[in-house]
């Protein structure tokens, strides 16, 4: 018998390795990682890849549903159905045998917990709660039902169960490692579990067997970090990665040469620029709409981004559907206007330094350069400072007076893109009640109204002048040809059975 | 010997023993390096558009002869700035900091060898720790503190820079001033009563003249790799300025579709260090006394 048992222990692991050779792995190299994969602290272009393969939420955003992979329908995830019961009630179903990552079942006492941690107003979670404020309480009749009750009524609420930030965690887990080691090893109910973590070089997950919308097509899936452009498609040719994100228009041939890979590509959030309204050099409102209307746009986006990326029709998206108004006009060039309105403002030549990360934003830093020689001409004495840590170090340093970011579209709707844009990560001092008018308008049901007060808010932002908008940026990836796999809009790479097969 | 055949010999004399022992190589080298340093003292006049002026839409466009047109003869870069601009821009600026920066050498090593080399004694000892210390210390951690410390800018470039050198000097000079101080002319200069000050300065320093020219010109070849490694690295000049360092690390992101944007400033870098290095080499030949033996 013990002859036996020896025997078996010695083929179980021939056999488990002839089963790996024959599963797939996929190497994702990225530009950037996270230094957390708690998905209501990653919440930035980088971090919605990590947290979306290996968390699921309550309504998943249906990408594929349109050909352009921009789709804002909404699909159940974990949720099978969802109901609204008065205008301050929604009932959520969940759906039943769900586990975690670590066998624990998904109930409706972690939907609550999730959301709890969230509100808790001691918690870290500044950003989430802001964006999730609007929640009053969360009731649980059983297992399998979730009652979210909302302070006032709230249009958006389903797109909010969408929002990656919404993903669900584990209550007894979260309890038992805390809120950092949660950051460190989550456990979540997606389709990819985390094995580990190592700051600015990888993250490796492994194929979820019991996820419960299909078996996760890779067996192994890792994120590298490969910050410089030519070095992730030098990865990519020699076959040390399979896909590569973040690839500038003019590198695309460099990809197509190869006799391996493919250009894929994906419109995706905007490019913006935050101005900080406090600095003495930047408080006249006039001096800002100069510095915006010194910026050409329609150059900026036919020589950087080969006429793929798009001015926008002020701060919009279609994807809004009937809130967005395809009337307002785009964002306008007129540089004799402001040089006329620099001049009659308060500047007086002060250096203004436009912060920027070397690779964080597809042609940022080279945008970069072009506008401030776009400001030079308008008599703006204007410089680039790169610095690797340019999101804190530009929110604390006051002698930043410019920066660049991209926008919230996360969730497609104006109350992402309109308030999230130009609150909680502008640097607009005096916003308060633009932020007033924008809750306003976000706990309105009615379409229309909420129509006007966002046309409104938009009349703000473009007169206050707190940033601009340069451009809808295209996501381009470098991708093996046989992988049958298509981006999606905001970054998202889905690696789910849905969207990814080997051939 | 008559008064009327001596200018004769003088003028006859250089040329005989120069120029027969100029060899094709080094006589090349001075051409290039003069033309260079004419381009560079030039740049403004000759550079057809300005270092940060940028045309978008012709970002990326080939050198004339790689299908490129006449508006930029050495292509665009990413920015769409004339290449060939930036170039004798470039030149300029390295040539300015790597001058600057081995006077700076110079100058503060051939001190700390003078005093180190003439007072002897503890002071010596404190001066060679120094330099034994700088030597223990990564040239390019140092700048990268500095930086770190204090910020970019031209000033502070050209000071590490010369810094970085200076205990090579320092310890040539002191070996020179021991050898020196040894010879009987100094002894005797002493025993007239000579001051310290006076026996450096008068008798000493005349005779490691030359060795410092040589030293100079073949460290200027090291100190332009560092100024350009430094720009490269981003802590040497910054944009829209154009170092060649800083152009080579510009169009890193470029390599893969447009080479030639690395390929320009790396050529000029090579050319510019070899030239230097051969003269130094040269000149090491014809003025040290030991090799000619």
């Amino acid at each position: 018998m013990l002859r036996w048992f020896l025997a078996l222990a010695l083929l179980l692991p021939a056999v488990t390795s002839v089963q790996a050779a024959d599963r797939h792995t996929l190497t994702v190299g990225v530009q950037s990682l996270r230094n957390t994969l708690d998905p209501a602290m990653a919440l930035a272009n980088a971090g919605f890849p990590l947290t979306n393969n290996s968390f699921d939420t309550l309504i998943r955003r249906d990408f594929a549903a349109n050909e352009a992979g921009t789709s804002a329908r909404l699909a159940p995830g974990l949720a099978t159905s969802w109901r609204r019961i008065d205008d301050l009630t929604l009932e959520v179903t969940l759906r039943e045998g769900v586990t975690f990552h670590n066998g624990a079942a998904l109930t409706s006492a972690d939907v609550k917990f999730t959301f709890e941690r969230l509100l808790d107003p001691d918690a870290k979670y500044t950003r989430a709660r802001f964006q999730l404020g609007n929640i009053e309480r969360i009731e649980t009749p059983d297992d399998l039902t979730v009652r979210f009750v909302t302070k006032k009524p709230d249009p958006i609420l389903e797109k909010m169960l969408a929002y990656p930030g919404s993903s669900i965690v584990p209550k007894d887990y979260f309890e038992q490692v805390g809120f950092d080691g949660f950051g460190r090893k989550p456990v979540g109910a997606g389709p990819y579990r985390v094995l580990e973590f190592i700051d600015n070089d990888r993250v490796v997950m492994e194929a979820f067997a019991d996820y419960w919308d299909g078996a996760p097509p890779a067996a192994t899936l890792t994120f590298r970090e490969i910050p410089e452009v030519s070095s992730r498609i030098t990865a990519l040719a020699n076959g040390e990665v399979d896909i590569i994100n973040s690839i500038p228009p003019d590198q695309l041939a460099a990809i197509e040469r190869l006799n391996c890979c493919e250009v894929r590509d994906v419109l995706v959030n905007s490019h913006v620029l935050n101005y900080r309204t406090g600095h003495p050099a930047m408080a006249d409102k006039r001096f800002r709409q100069g510095l915006n209307l010194a910026i050409d746009r329609e150059l900026l986006t036919k020589a950087l981004w080969d006429g793929r990326a798009m001015v926008t029709h002020s701060h919009q998206y279609e994807e809004w559907n009937e809130l967005f108004n395809p009337a307002r006009p785009k964002f306008a060039y007129d540089p004799a206007k402001a040089k006329a309105l620099i001049e009659a403002s308060d500047y007086a030549g002060q250096k203004l330094q436009f912060i920027t990360h070397p690779v964080y934003y597809t042609n940022g830093l080279t945008a970069a350069q072009a506008i401030v020689e776009m400001w030079r001409k308008v008599g703006v004495n204007a410089e680039v400072r790169v610095d690797e840590n340019w999101s804190s170090v530009s929110q604390k340093d006051s002698s930043i007076e410019v920066r660049n970011l991209s926008d919230w579209l996360i969730v497609p709707d104006p109350n992402a893109t309109i308030l999230w844009s130009w609150s909680i990560t502008a640097l607009w001092d005096g916003n308060e009640d633009f932020v007033k008018l924008g809750e306003d308008a976000a706990t309105t049901l009615d379409p229309k109204l909420r129509f006007a007060k966002y046309q409104k808010m938009l009349d703000m932002f473009e007169d206050e002048a707190p940033g601009t908008v340069l451009y809808r940026a295209r996501e381009f990836y470098g991708v093996r040809s046989q992988l049958t796999w298509r981006p999606f809009s905001v970054y998202m790479m889905d690696f789910r059975a849905s969207n990814l097969s080997f051939e | 010997m008559s008064d009327e055949t001596l200018p004769l010999r003088r003028a006859e004399r250089p040329r005989r023993k120069w120029l027969p022992a100029l060899p094709p190589p080094v006589l090349l080298a001075f051409a290039v390096l003069a033309t260079m340093l004419a381009a560079a003292a030039l740049a403004p006049l000759l550079a057809p558009y300005g270092i940060a002026e940028q045309q978008l839409l012709s970002r990326l466009r080939p050198p004339a002869l790689l299908g490129g047109d006449g508006a930029h003869l050495l292509g665009a870069d990413h920015l769409g700035r004339d290449v060939l601009s930036r170039l004798l821009h470039a030149l300029g600026t390295t040539l300015v900091i790597a001058g600057a920066g081995v006077l700076i050498g110079v100058v503060t090593g051939t001190i700390a060898g003078l005093i180190s080399g003439s007072a002897g004694g503890w002071l010596d000892h404190v001066f060679m720790l120094l330099v034994d210390a700088q030597a223990a210390v990564p040239l390019t951690l140092l700048a990268l503190t500095a930086v770190a410390l204090v910020g970019t800018s031209p000033l502070v470039l050209v000071l590490i820079v010369g810094i970085a050198d200076y205990d090579k000097y320092a310890r040539v000079v002191r070996a020179q001033v021991l050898t020196v101080r040894a010879r009987t002319f100094v002894e005797a200069a002493r025993a007239l009563g000579a001051s310290p000050l006076r026996v450096a300065l008068r008798h000493v320093l005349p005779n490691i003249v030359s060795p410092l020219i040589v030293l100079a010109t073949i460290n200027l070849s090291t100190v332009i790799i560092l100024e350009s490694a430094l720009s490269f690295l981003g802590v040497g000049v910054q944009p829209p300025h154009a170092s060649l360092g800083l152009m080579l690390g510009e169009a890193r992101n470029h390599l893969i579709t447009a080479w030639w944007l690395a390929a320009i400033p790396a050529a000029a870098i090579i050319v510019l260090t070899m030239t230097t290095a051969m003269i130094g080499d040269w000149l090491r030949d014809r003025l040290d006394p030991n090799l000619a033996a």
